[in-house]
């Protein structure tokens, strides 16, 4: 059987002891016996690379220089070779109190009606003696990851866009205030 | 199998050998699987000093205006309240070795060490919205440490840090009554319904009012 590839596969992935042995020429193909790791295997191959094969075992390329060469750069390559991982988990209310359309409150005359009407349901709602609180929260988690097998880096960030509003025993607004932190559309 | 003999070719290959194998071994031993993973949690609080803020003389206007909603707000006796700012940062660091040989050269074992960088402000207000007492913690301390067999191309942290990036509490508000039976009925101390105090994310659950609870968190 003519298996031209066989001794350049063995070739690259013989990360050992590789070497040629004995070789019997018959005819248009040669049997060869080669060793790695303590065993030995007998392989038929055309003549031209079995001389391939010997030439280079006694030059002492087979006895590991080109499959170091090749587990070398292919630690080079796994260090350059970036694996990347994005995730993005958001959960909460939906920030309405966000963007161009956003409603206006004002302090004395916006109403809990108001502030339910335009904003939904609070994440929270606290009550503070003769005070009300809503309290809105949408919390986003973003991480990334960089998986180089040598080295891998995740960096996760927990994002809170909040909105806060207190009413007093009438249920007026008289405070309210939004995060300097926010997540926008794009972030979604 | 008869011996190969021995030439100059074979002595510069072998000293090649050496090199290119020492290298590999240093790269799969030193750097193989070493991972960083840092988990933020909020907004860092900037230093106290710059802000336009002192108790007695500011009210809950002038903190909202100048920090936006806290992490958490609470109730407290005698009709005030009281307000959380934190910040988490966990940093985790993984040192990953490799035994380049056989089956084991599939897998690494991994130290990792993890330091918490802990910031809050705990602000108190009296009933007529006055800000009465601000307190404040930083520190940057040793959250944990661990070892581990992994696969090759895994980066999975090793310490855990569920207690710090666990969903806030303000998602779980409506659930109190479908929450474990001893913690349903000790609602009355809840940490987290906002009527009853509240804590420091890195507090331990078997401390204080969770002793009620019979469980961890």
């Amino acid at each position: 059987m003519r298996r031209k590839w066989l001794p350049w596969l063995l070739m690259t992935v013989g990360f050992d002891c590789l070497r040629t042995g004995e070789s019997e020429d018959k005819g248009g193909v040669s049997a060869v016996t080669i060793s790695r790791r303590a065993k030995t295997y007998k392989l038929t191959v055309p003549l031209r690379a079995a001389d391939k094969l010997r030439r280079m075992s006694q030059g002492g390329q087979l006895a590991g220089r080109w499959p170091n060469l090749f587990a070398l750069i292919v630690a080079l390559l796994a260090c350059v070779l970036p694996g990347c991982v994005t995730e993005t988990k958001t959960q909460g209310v939906q920030n309405l109190w966000r963007g161009e359309s956003a409603p206006v409150f004002r302090r004395g005359q916006s109403t809990q009606q108001d502030v339910l009407a335009a904003l939904g349901p609070p994440s929270q709602l606290i009550s503070l003696g003769d005070q009300t609180v809503f309290y809105y929260l949408l919390e986003q988690t973003r991480s990334h990851s960089e998986v180089l097998i040598a080295y891998n880096q995740t960096h996760a960030i927990v994002v809170y866009d909040r909105a806060v509003f207190f009413f007093d025993a009438k249920g007026r607004l008289t405070e309210f205030a939004t995060s300097h932190e926010r997540i926008t559309e794009n972030d979604k | 199998m008869s011996a190969l003999p021995r030439t100059t070719n074979n002595r510069a290959g072998r000293f090649g050998r050496i090199v290119a194998t020492g290298a590999t071994l240093a790269l799969a031993v030193l750097a193989a699987g070493c991972s960083r993973i840092v988990t933020d949690v909020g907004p860092p609080l900037p230093q106290r000093t710059s802000l336009d803020l002192a108790p007695g003389h500011d009210a809950i206007r002038d903190v909202l205006a100048s920090l936006g909603p806290p992490a958490q707000i609470s109730a407290a006796a005698g009709g005030g309240c009281v307000m959380l700012y934190e910040h988490n940062a966990i940093n985790e660091n993984q040192l990953g070795f490799d035994i380049p040989y056989g089956i084991p050269e599939y897998f690494k074992l991994v130290y990792a060490r993890a330091t918490l960088e802990h910031d809050c402000w705990a602000m108190t207000f009296d009933p007529h919205g006055t800000l009465i007492g601000w307190g404040e913690e930083r520190h940057r301390i040793p959250f944990g440490s661990g070892f581990a067999l992994q696969f090759l191309v895994s980066a999975k942290g090793l310490v855990d840090t569920s207690e710090i990036s666990v969903p806030a509490t303000q998602h779980r508000w409506g659930m109190a009554s479908l929450c474990p039976l001893p913690q349903v009925l000790n609602t009355a101390q809840s940490l987290t319904s906002g009527a009853d105090g509240l804590e420091q994310t890195p507090s331990p659950p078997s401390a204080g009012q969770h002793t009620l609870d019979m469980e961890a968190r």
